[in-house]
């Protein structure tokens, strides 16, 4: 069946809210990086 | 991304979110802050490559926030709890498809930095690598696409601000294409990027806390029970319907993130190497939000929220489980997405009708100095603006048809860019007419089944080049410097 059950739908949510966390991290790391070395634009 | 455009809040009247009061002062309050970072950013635009492309020095971490910014539409917030509600997590992961336009476009911003290094737009490149007609029939899907575009998501600021508190449709649709028309023209590129940034950032931790807060309320094992025993489909991730939506949005993904002079004058702003990996991170920061946002519609029956209109659902969602405080995230969220897109298009927009538009017109005269593109630009900025304003000031119903019809029209340009950008053997003659059977075809099929209409063009075209590089090859050379045509 392709019907997900609550574990997996667990994971699915859970693992969507970590990387738009990571993806906000990331953005934050890069551009603090880029401000670091003169390099932001 | 931006298809499906304004299918957003349709009752306004129907129960806000927010006080009217809490409305206008988060959007005077956003407005002004960022008018004012526009100002402060646009004191670094001395030329007119730092005021269209950012001094073509954008880094990475810029790079990555602006692309992912620009492509988190109001859409990507609204639309995707709208399309777990009515076809669930299938539904949810079919939207996230369009992620898939960006991480194939990092190949080629590093392509288009390569071969036109000094370049400012998509249509100079069609221009230049397949004549003038080329250049003028691409132009042509390219305007039309943009303003569609930036009326939809001038139409979605008016319609979603005055779902959320009650401010009137008009003046929402004024506020935020104002606001986005000031800092853009005080700031440029620099302006546009740089607000990008902080508006990826809102948009991210916004969605996240939402979400968060409402799995406090509510444990995922009791949405999953309700979904089982109340809407089981919705716990499908393979429904017709989601295979269908699947490669519609993976098509009209494409042909909008490849065509867009958006997302061409990003590649032509960032830093040599940048382009490949800001693009390639964006889609992977842009991947996870029509999931977490799609939540909110999935969790809709569970939390026995009364969804009087589906369109609503996650807004709905959001205020039912935090009140006030989730009603000012969502409006801060949509506020950001919907501003994050419309600077864009009006900075691309402009773009095309100051380089291309006039270049077309003033080869034969003088070209215009450094001073009068800078002034045009500054014109196209508002023309475009008040533009946008009045074609969305009726409130039309239907015009995200039009911009499903511009899916054929972005469909066929899509096979002579890559040949364009990355074969050598298709000429002026060829393009021309891939574009131009493979748009008559994708609009004629657009008529019968709308969600075909991108598929078709893009075939037609394809199946065009392809026969066209067989049968009257040509040997291209090389492009010659963009700099000498414009400035």
């Amino acid at each position: 069946m392709s019907r997900i059950g609550p574990g997996a739908l667990d994971v699915l949510i859970s693992l969507g809210i970590a990387m738009c966390v990571l993806g906000a991290l990331l953005i934050i790391f890069l551009i603090v990086r880029d401000a670091i070395r003169k390099q932001l634009w | 991304m931006s298809a499906l455009a304004p299918t957003v809040l349709q009752e306004p009247g129907a129960g806000h979110v927010l006080p009217w009061e809490w409305g206008v002062a988060l959007m005077l309050g956003f407005g002004l802050a960022w008018i004012a970072l526009g100002v402060l950013w646009g004191r670094k635009a001395k030329s007119m490559d730092d005021f269209t492309v950012a001094g073509r020095n954008v880094g990475l971490g810029m790079g990555t926030a602006t692309a992912a910014a620009t492509w988190i539409t109001s859409n990507t917030v609204v639309l995707a709890p709208v399309f777990a509600l009515k076809w669930g997590i299938g539904g949810m992961l079919a939207y996230s498809s369009a992620c898939l336009g960006l991480l194939f476009f990092a190949p080629m911003a590093q392509r288009i930095r390569k071969l036109m290094p000094r370049g400012y737009t998509a249509v100079q490149f069609m221009r230049m690598r397949f004549g003038k007609d080329a250049g003028m029939l691409f132009l042509c899907i390219s305007l039309l696409y943009g303003f569609a575009w930036l009326v939809t998501m001038a139409m979605a600021g008016g319609v979603v601000l005055e779902a959320l508190s009650g401010v009137p449709y008009i003046w929402g649709v004024g506020v935020v294409v104002s606001v986005c028309v000031l800092y853009t023209l005080f700031g440029g590129m620099y302006a546009v990027i740089g607000t990008d940034s902080i508006q990826s950032l809102i948009v991210l931790v916004g969605i996240v806390l939402v979400a968060v807060f409402v799995l406090r309320e509510v444990p995922i094992a009791e949405i999953h029970g309700t979904l089982a025993e109340r809407r089981p489909a919705l716990l499908s991730w393979v429904l017709p319907v989601t295979l269908m939506a699947f490669f519609n949005n993976l098509l009209f993904g494409f042909g909008e993130v490849f065509h867009s002079n958006v997302w061409w004058c990003r590649a032509l702003a960032m830093r040599d190497g940048v382009g490949p990996k800001a693009y390639a991170l964006a889609a992977l920061v842009w991947l996870p939000v029509p999931i977490v946002a799609g939540f909110l519609g999935l969790a809709a029956p569970a939390l026995d929220v009364p969804v009087a209109n589906p369109s609503a659902v996650g807004p709905l969602v959001a205020a039912h489980m935090l009140g006030t405080f989730g009603g000012v995230l969502v409006f801060v969220v949509v506020f950001c997405s919907i501003a994050s897109s419309i600077d864009s298009l009006l900075a691309a927009t402009s773009d095309l009708l100051i380089h291309d538009v006039s270049a077309l017109r003033e080869k034969a005269r003088k070209p215009p100095s450094e001073a009068q593109l800078r002034w045009r630009m500054r014109l196209s900025i508002i023309l475009l603006g008040l533009g946008a304003f009045l074609v969305s000031a009726p409130h039309w119903a239907n015009l995200e048809e039009i911009l499903f019809l511009s899916g054929g029209l972005v469909g066929s340009a899509i096979p002579p860019i890559l040949a364009g950008l990355f074969g050598k053997r298709l000429n002026g003659q060829g393009a021309v007419l891939a574009m131009f059977f493979g748009s008559t075809v994708g609009v004629i099929v657009w008529f019968h089944h709308w969600y075909l209409g991108a598929l078709v063009g893009t075939a037609v075209s394809g199946l065009l080049v392809l026969l066209w590089q067989r049968f009257d090859p040509s040997e291209f050379s090389g492009l010659p410097d963009p700099a000498q045509e414009t400035a």
